[in-house]
């Protein structure tokens, strides 16, 4: 038999839970403690009379809430933007410059992360020719000129979703100058369409990429000295779904609101809803938000997401805030006038319920058939972590009247199913989750933004054999 | 979009806005707007010389200096490109719009019902090049601006349907501008949004 840890650190409060290999939970914790090492010491401390020693968890999976737990948790990084690497960033694209790179950052983030910039001749158009020729000489001066003075690169392309020729291209001519002296990052690898909104994202990545790979580092230590060093460790992204920490940390920004995520997925898990409302409370028996779970996911929102002041084209979970009253957020949270059952999670679902009048549990507040708090409600966060499959997603911008059409399809199809399996699910139960082709307005030539999402459960037995040594060698070397 | 405004606001200056009313009738009134997918206009983003460049070969098409700009459009992005426009030219911007919300081709505005021609229409794209339709009607500038806004990559600057001062009161929807801005206030800062956008 073998089992899944959840860990979920929101802050001030955490929770753990143990599920077996059916999904059902064993047991669930729910503590006032920050660190990783108390709430695994809790959770296995529970779990041992059931029979399960830390050698018999096949998955840890963590969630964390901005990052903030990560650290708090492990070590000295508290908080972000705190430490931060110095980032160049580079723009191809000479002729977008009615929003120059950087103009919409607060200037104090500004002169924290970035070193430098340019606005380069290059980029694709939307049929993936050239836009403008990639301009080697420039990409080459400014290479020279940022070389010892960073610690990460972001190169963002016009329309490198269509083709990342030039991003890739681009990327060659920084790493023979630079050298192993810091990392490269590519637009077209987060996604999105918007080429502001996804150069500010990739700048702040290259920014966090080396501090949260350090944090990672010592979540993993801590996981090891618990007698964990058999499970594979995976992070909860801000869909709900999990990713391996390795690849997890290369997209730092994925980790955004990833504990409520989880508190929602945990609640579908927990209730056996595939459609409802989430009441995500705090320790004070307050309900902070509401989010609509729809076929067993959170609604997200559709990106506009500030992040330290900086506007980027992430989604993370659509949570409605509680203004006037819960009913009000219920009704806003809706996006069909249907009432659907409430679910109460997190640390203050008791405190909440008893709070209510007898009258309406079990029956109905306005806009719900029903108001439940499931069993365990209050670990909700980690429950979900434990329960999350990992999906991998690839776009493309497509002309419906392409000869190759077919052919794309395929191959979107296929980077999807490899995106799954890089972020680590198991290569032998893959599946497509979900397609969409969606037409881009005022064209002639229909054409379509094909997306595709890949997913299955974690990758088994990773942490055997070869693996297994390295983590040690790792350990050793500490 | 609307940074695109607040950057060319932020470069050139503020904008000024002038009632319907207040624009003499001799006014020789120029819509500026983006044809093309909004989508591939957040992606592949304009120089921010787009509006000047159209204006210019507009002016020397017609033998006379524009004065006003105005949207043709009140929905969408072509809300916010005449701001950034005006704030580029330094010229005001008329308080009103030519459909009263947005429709998806160029012809279908209240000009075209007054009989007003949608050319000399000017098209520029990123990379300034510059082209100017002389059509037989509203349909065929509308027809043949799409295949040149496809071809130069779906995203294009257009100047058309010059209006003199005295068509205004016709041609334009008064006071839209103003609306849009009333209605976003409400929905940002008001608790209440329908109510307060109502009063």
């Amino acid at each position: 038999m073998s089992y899944r840890l959840g860990v979920a650190l929101p802050g001030a409060r955490s929770a753990a839970a143990v599920l077996d290999h059916d999904g059902r939970v064993v047991v669930a914790v729910e503590r006032e403690t920050e660190t990783v090492g108390g709430i695994l010491d809790a959770v296995l401390e529970a779990a041992r009379p059931h029979g399960i020693p830390a050698s018999k968890i096949d998955h840890v999976m963590f969630a964390v809430t901005d990052l903030r737990a990560l650290a708090a948790a492990t070590g000295y990084w508290r908080g972000w933007p705190g430490r931060l690497a110095k980032v160049a960033a580079v723009r191809l694209g000479a002729a977008t410059t009615s929003v120059p790179p950087l103009a919409l950052w607060p200037p104090e983030m500004r002169e924290r992360v970035v070193v430098a910039s340019t606005c380069l001749s290059g980029g694709a158009m939307l049929d993936g020719s050239d836009y403008e020729p990639l301009d080697i000489e420039g990409m080459l001066a400014f290479a020279r000129r940022i070389s010892g003075t960073v610690g990460a690169v972001a190169i963002t392309g016009v329309f490198s979703s269509v083709t990342p020729r030039h991003e890739l291209a681009a990327a060659e001519v920084i790493r023979e100058e630079m050298g192993a002296s810091g990392a490269i990052l590519l637009s077209h690898e987060y996604g999105g369409l918007g080429l502001v909104e996804r150069e500010n994202a990739t700048i702040l990545q290259a920014a966090l990429t080396a501090p949260v790979a350090e944090e990672a580092a010592k979540l993993l230590a801590v996981v090891n000295e618990r007698g964990l060093s058999r499970a594979e460790v995976f992070l909860a992204r801000s869909d709900g779904t999990i990713a391996t920490l390795d690849n997890a940390v290369t997209h730092p920004l994925s980790l955004l609101g990833a504990t409520d995520a989880t508190s929602v997925v945990g609640a579908a898990v927990l209730s056996g809803e595939r459609d409802a409302l989430v009441g995500l409370t705090k320790a004070d028996g307050n309900v902070r938000a509401v989010c609509a779970l729809t076929d067993s996911r959170p609604r997200m929102t559709v990106g506009h997401t500030e992040v330290a002041g900086v506007p980027t084209g992430l989604s993370v979970p659509a949570l409605v805030p509680i203004h006037a009253s819960v009913e009000e957020a219920i009704d806003r949270a809706k996006d069909a006038p249907g009432d659907l059952p409430l679910l109460l999670v997190g640390p203050g679902t008791r405190a909440f319920v008893n709070s209510l009048s007898p009258r309406i549990v079990g029956t109905a507040l306005a806009g719900t058939v029903r108001v439940e708090s499931p069993a365990d409600a209050e670990a909700a966060a980690a429950v979900g972590a434990a329960a999350a499959p990992v999906v991998g997603e690839a776009r493309r911008i497509v002309p419906l009247n392409s000869p190759r059409l077919e052919e794309i399809r395929t191959a979107v199809r296929e980077a999807a199913r490899a995106s799954a399996m890089r972020a680590g699910a198991d290569p032998a139960k893959v599946g497509l989750v979900w397609t969409e082709e969606k037409p881009l307005a005022y064209l002639s030539e229909p054409t379509v933004v094909m997306r595709v999402r890949a997913g299955g459960p974690p990758r088994v037995g990773w942490m055997a054999g070869k693996a297994k040594v390295a983590v040690s060698a790792r350990q050793d070397a500490r | 979009m609307r940074p695109l405004a607040e950057v060319a606001i932020e470069r050139n200056g503020p904008v000024s806005v002038v009632d319907i009313e207040n624009v003499p009738h001799d006014a020789v009134v120029v819509p500026i707007s983006m044809m093309g997918a909004p989508t591939v206009g957040t992606e592949k983003l304009p120089s921010g010389r787009e509006a000047t460049a159209a204006l210019r070969a507009l002016e020397r098409v017609l033998g006379k200096r524009a004065t006003h700009l105005a949207p043709i459009e009140i929905g969408g992005l072509n809300s916010v490109i005449p701001i950034a426009a005006a704030a580029e030219t330094g010229l005001p911007l008329v308080d009103g719009d030519a459909m009263g919300r947005a429709f998806p081709e160029a012809h279908m505005v209240l000009p075209s019902l007054m009989g007003v021609s949608c050319t000399p229409m000017v098209i520029v794209d990123d990379k300034g090049n510059t082209m100017v339709l002389d059509t037989v009607d509203n349909r065929w500038a509308e027809r043949l601006a799409r295949s040149v806004c496809v071809e130069a990559g779906c995203s294009v600057f257009t100047a058309d349907t010059v209006l003199s001062g005295k068509q205004l009161r016709e041609g334009l929807v008064a006071g839209t501008l103003t609306l849009a801005h009333r209605l976003g206030r409400a929905v940002r800062l008001s608790p209440e949004p329908v109510a307060t956008a109502r009063s």
